[in-house]
């Protein structure tokens, strides 16, 4: 398992938001380049950018930024946020990314994803998609800033996209994103036992270094590490270890 | 030194001219044929397919420019395919400066396509100086689906099939991974490109002249 580091833009700073909610924000005084530079010197092997901007109203404020942080570091970079269309996937590879991650779009067109996933294969797509549990046990991915609720539970929204060829699935669960609380290792586990060829990045609730070792248990092939990065609660040598 | 990145059109060369920085080593983004031939060093990247960028390079005039450099030169990934004679994508002929053809890497059913992320290198020949302070240890970062055969190679990499990894013949070296992306061991690489020697004269301007 590799540790990813990872940055939210908003308005082209570093923020946190917790559960994903924009009124819930800490902001971070670090420059984003400065800091992606700094995971990559620690020994990060990919970088994990958020567009939160993008991902609520479409907007490409922070596409300059994504922009300056792939140029400067010298790992890979996946980005995430405001990708509604193909242009919008294009445009940010041009920029340097290496992989885009998709999330609402897989939950309102997983047909649209699908396509893609089949023209331009599983390499350069990230499904990402947050997922609540509900009272039954299902996990229901959601979209739009966790306001909407796809049609399909997650099990079968993950036939249709593996199916058609996904190989990298972030799966956040919403409840625990950014707030601490540990990762939800039985939400991990059932992923990878289920897609066994799927390569797995965990998200959310990351706050010690004893959970990166529960996570890596579950077959995760990554784990992303936000807040308790810039609140020292993780060390930076850990990036280090997990990356050897 | 002087440092000419050529500019083949749409891709993001940023991170490349970054890489150079970090290693006090400014370059400049040219497509212009005199700052390509007076550079001390030139670098050929290339992402997209091989028949769009050689359609680049004849555009801008630069593919004769490129076959007489007598400066090191150094492809980076595409720039490495477009080293040989010709390349399966796109069926399109290439600069011809090493013997050989590029074809469809064969990384059969349990791999992916491309081959995109990172690997690790067996260096054939451990003296050379692209190898100086590097061994099968380290990184580096890759995305292709075309292979280079092994005949120059001077490093190998593995997916389903082995391809050339590190390449060098005459003034000319390449690396199928990205070396701006690979952390310290491809700036270590990069760093190694520019410390070679400037080779005294070129055998031959073409192999091709030789047979």
């Amino acid at each position: 398992m590799i540790f990813i580091p990872a940055i939210d833009l908003r308005g082209g700073r570093v923020v946190r938001l917790s559960q994903g909610d924009y009124d819930r924000e800490t902001r971070y005084p670090t420059d984003a380049v400065e800091l992606a530079q700094r995971y990559a010197s620690a020994g990060a092997r990919l970088i994990h950018v958020v567009d939160l901007d993008g991902a609520r109203s479409g907007s490409e404020s922070n596409l300059d930024s994504i922009g300056q942080i792939c140029d400067a570091v010298d790992v890979p970079v996946q980005t995430g946020g405001g990708v509604r269309c193909l242009e919008d996937l294009e445009l940010r590879l041009e920029k340097g990314a290496d992989r885009i991650i998709i999330g609402s779009l897989c939950v309102r067109q997983p047909e649209a994803v699908c396509a893609w996933l089949e023209a331009l294969g599983g390499e350069a797509i990230v499904a990402g998609l947050d997922v609540a549990r509900t009272l039954d046990g299902q996990w229901i991915p959601k979209a739009a800033g966790w306001t909407e609720e796809g049609d399909l539970d997650l099990f079968s929204l993950l036939d249709r996209l593996s199916d058609a060829g996904l190989k990298h699935l972030l799966c956040t669960d919403i409840e625990r994103d950014g707030m601490l609380s540990g990762p939800s290792l039985e939400l991990y586990r059932s992923i990878t036992e289920r897609y066994p060829r799927i390569r797995l990045q965990a998200s959310g609730g990351i706050a010690r270094a004893s959970d990166l070792a529960d996570v890596a248990q579950t077959g995760a092939a990554g784990c992303i590490v936000g807040r308790a990065l810039l609140e020292g609660r993780i060390d930076f040598d850990e990036i280090h270890r997990w990356s050897r | 030194m002087s440092i000419a990145v050529i500019d083949s059109g749409g891709a993001n060369l940023g991170s490349v001219l970054h890489a150079l920085g970090r290693l006090e080593a400014p370059a400049f983004l040219t497509s212009d044929p005199d700052r390509i031939r007076s550079a001390e060093r030139v670098l050929l990247p290339g992402v997209g397919s091989a028949r769009s960028a050689m359609q680049a390079l004849d555009q801008a005039g630069l593919i004769d420019v490129i076959r007489a450099l007598q400066q090191p030169v150094m492809g980076i990934c595409l720039g490495l395919q477009l080293l040989y004679e010709h390349s399966e994508e796109g069926d399109c002929e290439c600069l011809g400066l090493i013997p050989g053809q590029v074809k469809h890497l064969k990384a059969g059913p349990a791999l992916r396509l491309p081959h995109m992320g990172w690997n690790q290198l067996d260096w054939r020949d451990a003296d050379d100086p692209l190898a100086r302070g590097l061994d099968s240890e380290d990184w580096f970062y890759f995305v292709h689906s075309f292979a280079a055969p092994l005949d120059h190679a001077v490093a190998v990499s593995h997916h389903g099939q082995a391809f050339a990894a590190v390449v060098r013949r005459d003034n000319f070296s390449a690396c199928q991974f990205h070396p701006e992306k690979s952390a310290a061991a491809g700036q270590h690489l990069l760093a190694n490109f520019l410390a070679l020697d400037v080779p005294a004269r070129r055998a031959s301007a073409d192999f091709r002249s030789l047979t």
